[in-house]
């Protein structure tokens, strides 16, 4: 296995692009439910944690970017088996094709429990996991330039998605947000790393970076992404924490659809159905790049074909969805998925960064 | 072709899946459009409806019908056993509480509809002035579509100005913040007609008190504000009696009466608390209001900044006076519709506080009301 | 090698006067069409033949034989067409070249004993006039249409575009039966990989029979397997000329008024030459339009179904009632009324198309106006539903292209499905799959559903909308055109001051 891979010339993506997709894969089904976690844990200083959230990602985005400039050209599958080896490499990065897979199956899980409780309480969990999967594999067979193509036009319509929220967010209690400062710092920390779980995505980049034309210019977009994010996913808590009482947000699980049900148009009497309904278009670009990394992944440690990796990861979770009807199955999915995520991707650059360096520096000085 | 074989799988799919999710066709359905909540006998539970169905044979498309049960679930099953269409909720647009109920706690209620994604948030809650059933049955026209007329009704009323908005989202709000309490309007009839008859303060999801509904404006003005809403009010006549038209050409009666009634519209009001003192429970309120002054029912000659200035005044004393009323009334059944304890709350630097923390404070709180008034225009005679 | 039957060299010649007779009757299977006459001068014998109906007479009286009988010169190939005052004059060698300009309206003289034949095409044309094109028809600018004849529509196109770096490319497709192609840019602008691409395309291309250009154009373009047209087919020269001056390949075919366009992008079906000569506020407002009466057309009556059959909370009590009290009597369910109405309106639109045009609008008429009124008198459908279906086939028909008009159409059927068995979640996968599908369509390489991805910001005031004609300086790069720059934006709009 190489560790440093040449992509071909018409395979390759401009480096804006990284936006379009680290946006679309950070906002999903996570969002629906994540203001109600970060509230009950902060309250009124919920924004303090989301904040010191992104401040924490920006420092790991920038050892992500430090150990990917270490290489010419290689993400990392590759660096995995650069610094422990075959083997050890080889399982490191076997685990975060595992991270992709629960990540993947948590949100095709919870949106499909979202349409069983708004829409339809008795549609069956398999046709909707089926035409759900059937659009996933349709487009990843298009491969990276149509994936990312999915990312930018559909990720342009999920950030339209909030303009609904106008309606509660002219009628927020101010009282809500006060008195401010007065959330210790743990509780703080705790909610900064519930928001850790909303934010996940980013970690990304380390399989895309092969893929840029211009590597060099990735830094930009790949900040104004997470601060995009960052301030979508503030916006959203403001306006649930401003509108809703501490009690309803206690009671309430999809706290962000509650909001939905108080807009109306002269046309269209609830706007919740249409939003649920129209989460697919945000899930769907979340759930093909997840896919993507699963089969790339495999290609790269294995030499599988992408598309048989593809097929059998979306057999699996077909065949695995009808089992997870139930809601508390499902969070025990999704907190798998934040635990394992929260220790992938907000540790484990941390400790693979110093590694790359010393490796580096005795390469150089053998030299 | 290994493409259009993927395209025909889920072709396939889709036609053999047609029939796998519950039809709900408009033209099977009664959708419920109000819903009526009564104490029964024996601790049961009535629930009456009102529903729009489709039936090409009936002379009209609304029907009402009620029926007993343990809970809600149970009422609405008998209810079910009544009609030939499939009930549905999601188009409810009012619920009507029953006095007694109102008064026994309608938090599970409210909880039930909140918890159910497919109801409505907008939707209108209410009081009857005595029992809910027989405002549905009353024998007029608004009666038989009291789900559209109570919503459309209630929420003119709520933005024009003149009570609180009453939907269930605003409603849950208030009632599920600690430090402040629910207000609901009253509806009763008149004649056979619904119609909004006043304003019920909640203490803890019970009814506790009957407001007027000028009152319940007072309210409004400190809860949310008020733009745009007429309002008439009786002020003493002494301190405008000197400025009353004197003039020989028009006739009028020699003595004044006590009180002079004045008309007016409020075109901004708006209010702003702040709490004085923690250890005294002492806030203050800030209210300014700009008027128009619509009608006069006495021979006041407005031709001076000082007669604004002196009606200005007098309106200011009056509005102050039945603000401490007001403040009077609720502290007796200790509710606190304006939500004075979500101010104490954050005086108090603390992030919640429990219910009975602030229910033995707030009989004990004192409240400086300062009133401003500001008389824009006067009309167009001189 | 493939190979070709016509592009055979066999050389038959010299041969006999009788020989070459019996041969030519021998392959014409003695059709009397053919008519050879054989002239005797000094000794030397000549054979003239030609078809009769395809060759002008009078021109060849007057012009080859009457020089040939009666002036006085040697018969042999260099003087007869030195002597013969007609300009394009060949030789020829081949029988199946000769076969195959006979056919067409070629004269040709043998003299025994030369090793070659002399060929003059005097061909005879019917033809039709230029006519205002039927299918596309706009209120503003040049109406004039292409015709079946490509030696006219050549020249119409030579005096759109009167540029010296235009190419004319002309290609032979079909074996059976070759037909002219010709591939049209400008060399100045055009992308040549583009070019090249088509080149390729045209010149591999191995069928007998070319029937139209829109046949051509099927087997030129990427995927065969979608509803969307990825070239561009238009009968205006003016849309043409448009479209090759911003650096598009453009391809007539003989005998046929259709040319088609490439690469096109999925928004350029929505342009028209008319919202250039619109000013260029109200030119956005119609395209904005146009875009809004597709998404309308796949979308509207699917949403009928979705709401009515699953989503009736989604629906404000007033249209609710109205909604309600139509369909309470109509016997089926919301899809059914709804596919059955789609038929209909599809029905009338087909046979409104085939008929002649008079009939067709009766047919229209009459067919809209009593079958929809009866249809909901007789309760078969609700009142509401008749208004959304007529809406949505309107919008339908305002794409300026008549093949997106008909994608829309067909878009609309599976949706309406979608709808029915799954409702809003079935639409928002529909939506989903149509982008997913559109963005892996290509045209000529390039992706279709540039400039939104691949984003390129600086064709989005061509695309989506348009702005004043000093910041219309560039080409599409979606095209990737040799020169992007089309004039100088600063000259284009020089500023005076007041009172200079």
């Amino acid at each position: 296995m190489d560790i440093n891979i040449k992509i071909k010339d018409n395979l390759q993506i401009q480096a804006f692009y990284i936006f379009f997709v680290v946006v679309s894969i950070q906002i999903g089904v996570g969002l629906i439910g994540f203001p109600r976690l970060v509230i009950m844990e902060t309250l009124q200083d919920s924004w303090i944690s989301i904040l010191i959230a992104y401040a924490y990602i920006v420092c790991v985005l920038i050892a992500m970017i430090l150990i990917l400039k270490q290489y010419d050209s290689s993400d990392i599958f590759g660096i995995h088996v650069d610094i422990f080896g075959k083997w050890v490499g080889k399982l490191i990065g076997m685990v975060f094709i595992i991270h992709f897979a629960i990540s993947m199956f948590s949100v095709l899980i919870t949106y499909i429990e979202i349409v069983r409780v708004f829409i339809f309480p008795n549609v069956s969990i398999f046709i909707l996991s089926f035409l759900i999967l059937c659009l996933v594999i349709y487009s990843v067979l298009g491969g990276i330039r149509i994936i990312v193509g999915v990312c930018t036009v559909l990720g342009i319509y999920s950030n339209w998605i909030f303009l609904p929220l106008i309606q509660p967010t002219l009628q927020m209690d101010i009282t809500h947000f006060q008195p401010l400062f007065e959330t210790p710092l743990p509780n703080l920390l705790e909610g900064a790393k519930l928001s850790g779980y909303s934010f996940l995505g980013f970690e990304m980049v380390l399989v895309l970076y092969p893929f840029i034309k211009n590597k060099k210019k990735i830094t930009f977009p790949l900040f104004l992404a997470t601060s995009w994010t960052t301030i979508i996913t503030l916006f959203v808590t403001m306006v649930v924490m401003g509108y809703l009482s501490y009690r309803e947000i206690s009671i309430e699980q999809w706290v962000l659809l509650i909001l939905y049900k108080l807009q109306t148009f002269s046309f269209i009497e609830r706007f919740d159905f249409i939003i649920v309904a129209s989460w697919l278009i945000i899930i769907i670009p979340n759930m093909i790049i997840l896919m993507w990394g699963i089969t790339y992944g495999m290609k790269r440690m294995y030499k599988i074909p992408q598309r048989y990796t593809l097929y059998i990861a979306s057999l699996i979770s077909l065949a695995a969805s009808p089992f997870f009807y139930e809601h508390f199955l499902i969070q025990k999915v999704i907190n798998l998925s934040a635990q394992l995520g929260f220790w992938l991707v907000y540790v484990y650059p941390f400790i693979l960064l110093p590694i790359v360096l010393i490796k580096k520096r005795l390469l150089e000085n053998r030299k | 072709m290994r493409k259009k074989i993927h395209i025909g799988l889920i072709g396939l799919y889709l036609v053999f899946l047609v029939g796998c999710i519950e039809k709900e066709a408009i033209e099977d359905l009664a959708i419920i459009t109000a819903r009526g909540i009564d104490v029964a006998e024996d601790d049961k539970i009535e629930k009456t409806v009102n529903f729009i169905r489709f039936d090409p044979q009936a002379d009209s498309i609304y029907g009402t019908v009620s029926g007993e049960g343990k809970t809600l679930k149970g009422a609405r099953e008998v209810i079910a056993r009544q009609v030939s269409f499939k009930l549905r909720e999601g188009q409810l647009k009012t619920e009507i509480y029953g006095k007694e109920i109102a008064k026994r706690g309608i938090s599970p209620y409210i909880m039930a509809s909140a918890r159910d994604a497919l109801t409505s948030d907008t939707m209108k809650l209410a009081v009857a002035e005595e029992t809910a059933k027989e405002i549905f049955y009353a024998d007029s026209e608004e009666a038989a579509l009291i789900g559209r007329f109570l919503d459309e009704l209630l929420g003119k009323e709520a933005k024009s100005g003149n009570i609180p908005s009453s939907s269930l989202q605003f409603s849950s709000r208030r009632s599920a913040t600690t430090g402040q309490d629910g207000v609901l309007p009253i509806i009763g009839l008149k004649g056979e007609v619904p119609a909004l008859k006043g304003m019920g303060v909640f203490h803890n999801d019970h009814l506790a008190l009957e407001i007027s509904l000028k009152e319940g404006l007072l309210l409004k003005m400190i809860i949310d504000g008020v733009k745009n809403t007429p309002l008439e009010m009786t002020i003493p006549s002494k301190p405008v009696e000197k400025y009353l038209d004197k003039s020989p050409l028009i006739q009028h009666d020699h003595s004044m009466e006590e009180d002079v009634p004045l008309n007016f519209l409020i075109i901004k009001g708006k209010s702003k608390t702040k709490m004085k003192s923690i250890k005294d429970l002492t806030y203050q309120t800030d209210i300014h209001m700009t008027i128009d002054l619509s009608e006069l029912y006495e021979e006041l000659r407005i031709n001076k900044r000082e007669v604004t200035k002196a009606l200005e005044k007098a309106l200011e004393k009056q509005f102050k006076k039945e603000y401490e009323e007001l403040l009077k009334k609720t502290q007796e059944v200790n509710a606190d519709p304006f939500g004075y304890g979500k101010i104490y709350r954050i005086n108090k630097r603390e992030k919640l506080i429990t219910e009975n923390e602030w229910d033995e404070k707030y009989p004990r709180i004192s409240v400086d009301f300062n009133v401003k008034v500001d008389i824009m225009h006067t009309g167009t005679i001189d | 090698m493939r190979k070709n039957r016509f592009m055979k060299k066999d050389n038959i010649f010299p041969i006999t006067v009788k020989d070459l007779e019996e041969l030519l009757n021998s392959k014409f299977e003695n059709n009397p069409d053919l008519s050879i006459s054989k002239f005797e001068n000094k000794g030397k014998k000549a054979l003239i033949f030609y078809i009769d109906y395809q060759v002008q007479g009078n021109m060849m009286e007057e012009y080859l034989l009457t020089p040939l009988l009666e002036k006085d010169m040697k018969w042999n190939n260099s003087t007869i067409l030195n002597e013969i005052p007609l300009s394009n004059g060949k030789t020829l060698q081949s029988l199946d070249e000769i076969l195959t300009d006979l056919l067409i309206g070629g004269v040709f003289i043998y003299v025994e004993g030369e090793d070659s034949v002399i060929g003059y095409l005097l061909l005879k044309k019917e033809k039709r006039s230029l006519e205002q094109s039927e299918t596309e028809s706009v209120v503003l600018g040049p109406k004039i249409g292409f015709t079946e004849s490509l030696v006219t529509n050549l020249n119409i196109v030579r005096w759109t575009i009167r540029s010296k770096d235009l190419v004319l490319e002309s290609f032979l497709v079909g074996e059976l039966e070759p037909r002219e192609v010709r591939l049209i840019y400008l060399k100045s602008v055009a992308n040549e990989t583009d070019i090249n691409t088509m080149k390729q395309r045209i010149s591999e291309l191995e069928i007998d029979v070319v029937d139209d250009s829109s046949v051509l154009m099927q087997y030129l373009e990427d995927s065969t397997s979608t509803i969307f047209p990825q070239f561009l087919t238009t009968e205006l020269p003016d849309r043409f000329s448009y479209s090759i001056n911003r650096g598009r390949i453009g391809v007539l075919v003989e005998n046929s008024p259709t040319a088609f366009i490439a690469p096109t992008t999925f928004f350029s079906f929505f342009e028209s030459t008319e919202d250039l000569y619109m000013r260029w506020n109200i030119g956005t407002i119609l395209r904005a339009l146009r875009f809004i009466s597709f998404i309308l057309s796949t979308i509207m009556t699917p949403l009928y179904v979705a709401a009515v059959t699953f989503h009736y909370e989604i629906i404000p009590i007033p249209l609710l009632i109205n909604l309600g009290q139509s369909r309470a009597g109509v016997p089926f369910t919301p899809i059914v009324e709804v596919l059955i109405l789609e038929f209909i309106m599809e029905l009338l639109r087909e046979s409104g198309a085939r008929l002649p045009t008079k009939i067709g609008q009766t047919i229209g008429i009459v067919g809209g106006v009593v079958v929809g009124t009866a249809a909901v008198e007789a309760g078969i459908t609700s009142n509401v539903l008749i208004i959304f279906v007529a809406l949505s086939a309107l919008a339908s028909f305002s794409a300026p292209n008549y093949l997106m008009g008909t994608a829309a159409r067909a878009i609309r059927f599976p949706m309406i499905i979608l709808g029915g068995v799954l409702g809003m979640v079935g639409l928002a996968f529909g939506l989903c799959f149509l982008v997913i599908h559109l963005l892996k369509i290509t045209s000529l390489g390039r992706p279709y559903l540039s400039p939104v991805y691949p984003l390129r910001f600086q064709d989005f005031n061509k695309a989506l909308f348009r702005l004043p004609p000093q910041f219309e300086n560039k080409r599409f790069k979606s095209y990737r055109p040799k020169e992007l720059i089309r004039y100088s934006r600063e000259k284009a709009k020089q500023k005076k001051d007041i009172d200079e």
